[in-house]
């Protein structure tokens, strides 16, 4: 039951944040170019397909199908996602995060940093052997 | 090895469908590129009466804005649009600016918009361009 509601809550977030984003992928457009990494035509071509990348890992996780294909793009996304904070946080840049497409006034990377470490966690559990076994049962 | 590289292939593969979908159907597409930034000298140089929107959060609004500025941003924008509204005559330019370095200004000019008010510019360097303006 605990692994089952792991894949729920993961799979959950992750729909969740991709429908948000997939709404509206002009304010998620900005908020990848506020990070300052990506140039332009590469942060309006992710602002459009990431959103989508994310919803269908949440479905997978919610229909366990294509599931450790799902769980191990997520778990890149993450790494890429922490490690995008982390520069971020090192340059001094006063951003919204993006993570859900809601503006909150003002950044708060310790918060994204352990949200986003969380969440791994999470996929690193379901990695494990047993967690493999459990989740998909 | 070869079963989960095909996974993710497919899973690829579906959210590439998903965004076209997207692309055809969305009505909030991204518009990286905004013609209407004037500096501040220029909107000096216009030497009529502008409407200056304040994009940033209230309590950045509180500890300082441009006079007369009226604020707008999209936390509270249901709440704020109606000021703007009044205040707009369709003539007298908007003028959007946030922070130097934000894009809250370009969110809230394309807002204003697709609102159906007319015209908007955005203010390069936004605030802090002022305050450097008139220390």
């Amino acid at each position: 039951m605990g692994w089952t509601l792991l894949r729920w809550i993961l799979g959950g977030i992750f729909l969740s944040a991709g429908v948000i984003k997939a709404w509206d992928p002009g304010r998620f457009f900005m908020d990848i170019s506020n990070y300052q990494i990506l140039p332009t035509t590469a942060s309006m071509a992710l602002a459009w397909y990431l959103p989508w990348i994310e919803i269908m890992c949440g479905l997978c996780f919610f229909c366990k199908r294509f599931f450790m294909g799902a769980t191990w793009i997520l778990v890149g996304l993450m790494v890429i996602f922490v490690a995008a904070l982390c520069v971020s946080w090192m340059r001094g840049l006063d951003l919204q995060c993006g993570c859900f497409g809601v503006s909150s006034g003002g950044s708060n990377y310790p918060i994204w940093l352990m949200r986003d470490l969380l969440i791994l966690a999470g996929l690193g559990l379901i990695l494990s052997k047993k967690g493999r076994a459990q989740a998909l049962a | 090895m070869h079963g989960l590289f095909r996974e993710i292939v497919v899973i690829a593969w579906l959210a590439l469908m998903g965004t076209l979908a997207s692309l055809w159907l969305n009505p909030h597409k991204p518009q990286p590129f905004w013609e209407g930034e004037v500096s501040l000298s220029q909107v000096e140089a216009w030497k009529t009466s502008v409407i200056w929107i304040d994009a940033r959060v209230s309590t950045e609004y509180d500890q300082g804005h441009i006079p007369g500025a009226l604020l707008l941003n999209e936390d509270k924008w249901n709440e704020l649009l109606g000021p703007v509204i009044m205040a707009s005559n369709g003539k007298t330019p908007l003028v959007v600016y946030c922070d130097a370095h934000c894009n809250a200004s370009l969110s809230v000019a394309q807002r204003l918009k697709k609102t159906g008010l007319d015209p908007v510019y955005l203010l390069k360097g936004g605030w802090e361009s002022w305050k450097r303006a008139h220390p």
